[in-house]
């Protein structure tokens, strides 16, 4: 591998690693209290959930 | 065309690493699909596809990216590097699958056609928990549907290698697009820690892999000689070279590979013109300086592959003297033949 290839692999990952890091756990900290409305409320329903929006609730909000 | 074009050269070497990447793949969908259904009988067949071949192509990526570093840290792991790209065509034909698979789930049955649905309808930049995450993917896609389409040797040979290689450390940028795609969409409602775990512990294992194959090649890098007043540089003793094989030193920056065979010792550059593989991890093989990635092959006087073929490495001029390798670090031209030292058995040589 040229050295300058060998030099361009070294700071991606040197930028890369830290960037990763901090976007997982960005993400982790960023998910919702409460799971979103699923697909089918009646599987959602037969699993056990009993946190779900009424109908019609948006995303990110509580029921009323 | 300048180039000619040919298909694929089948070797049995390539037939079985496809038949086993086929026959991993299918297991690995059919396994995932299997346990799904178990966990969640509830979920319907396109889900269960997208998420199959979703978390097939991530592991593929992991894969192929690990591959790399690998096989510099372990030369054991350099039978995987030889056809690497049949495994990136594949993580990228995986991927495609999942991609369109959910465009049409999601996408395809509004007003607005699924791209445009895709691209616009959310446009939430300022909320993780609600990132337009599947534009992400897109981006990747399109990155790796660009790499699958100049995997070919006959853009290797139009672009030229540096440019090829260059193109392809886009990899990484698709990495970063997968990762943060994953992490914006499916992490965001998967409450099961098996995602988050899985995620975490690739990206700390391809990052880790990669920073520890850095850090050894720095090494190397930073190896300073000094040059003596003819110029020439000291590098190591003939005893230090075995029998058909090199030692690889930085000199000026560039890697110079000195090889030994028949009582002699050519210095040629590290660097395979197909593909920049390291030369100096090879051997002599019919006299030939062999790349351990693919097989080019180059005489070692002059730098010049055998006819038919015309790839040339630069060479440098080596000498030894009580049975040490000085060699000068100008680079000769690509091709330029030089007179090899000669190794005699009472010590000194030309």
């Amino acid at each position: 591998m040229l050295a300058a290839h060998r030099r361009a692999h070294r700071w991606i990952w040197l930028l890369l690693a830290p960037a990763l890091a901090a976007l997982l756990v960005a993400a982790l900290a960023a998910r919702p209290e409460w799971p979103r409305r699923p697909l089918d409320p009646a599987a959602a329903e037969r699993a056990g959930a009993d946190d779900l929006e009424p109908e019609g609730a948006p995303p990110g909000e509580r029921a009323p | 065309m300048s180039h000619g074009y040919q298909a694929v050269g089948w070797s049995p070497f390539k037939k079985r690493y496809d038949l086993v990447l086929g026959g991993l793949l299918a297991g690995y969908l059919a396994l995932f699909s299997l346990a799904t259904l178990l966990l969640r009988p509830e979920i319907t067949a396109e889900t269960l596809l997208i998420r199959a071949f979703g978390t097939a192509a991530l592991l593929l990526l992991h894969a192929v990216l690990a591959i790399g570093p690998l096989a510099r840290l372990d030369g054991r792991f350099l039978p995987l590097l030889y056809n690497r790209r049949h495994l990136g065509v594949t993580m990228f034909l995986a991927a495609l699958v999942h991609g369109a698979l959910a465009t049409f789930q999601f996408h395809a049955l509004g007003d607005a056609p699924p791209l445009v649905s895709l691209l616009a309808s959310n446009t939430r930049l300022d909320s993780l928990s609600q990132f337009p995450f599947q534009q992400l993917g897109l981006a990747a896609l399109l990155i790796l549907f660009l790499m699958a389409a100049t995997s070919h040797d006959f853009w290797l040979a139009q672009l030229t290698a540096p440019v090829w290689k260059a193109l392809h450390m886009g990899v990484y940028l698709a990495y970063a697009l997968i990762v943060a795609h994953v992490a914006l969409g499916a992490l965001q409602d998967e409450r099961s820690p098996l995602l988050a775990g899985a995620l975490g512990a690739g990206v700390v294992a391809i990052a880790g892999l990669h920073l520890a194959a850095g850090r050894r090649e720095a090494a190397l890098d930073r190896e300073r000689r000094a040059a003596g007043a003819d110029g020439f540089v000291e590098v190591c003793g003939v005893d230090e070279i075995a029998e058909g094989r090199a030692r690889v030193v930085t000199l000026g920056g560039e890697r110079v590979a000195v090889f030994r065979y028949e009582g002699r010792l050519s210095a040629l550059s590290n660097v395979c013109r197909h593909q920049n593989g390291p030369l100096g991890e090879g051997r002599i093989v019919d006299g030939c300086v062999t790349c351990p990635w693919h097989g080019y092959q180059y005489l070692p006087a002059s730098g010049a592959s055998p006819p038919p073929f015309s790839e040339r490495v630069p060479t440098f001029r080596v000498r030894v003297v009580d049975r040490r390798v000085f060699v000068d670090p100008r680079p000769l031209p690509a091709g330029t033949p030089v007179a090899p030292a000669v190794v005699s058995e009472s010590g000194g040589g030309g």
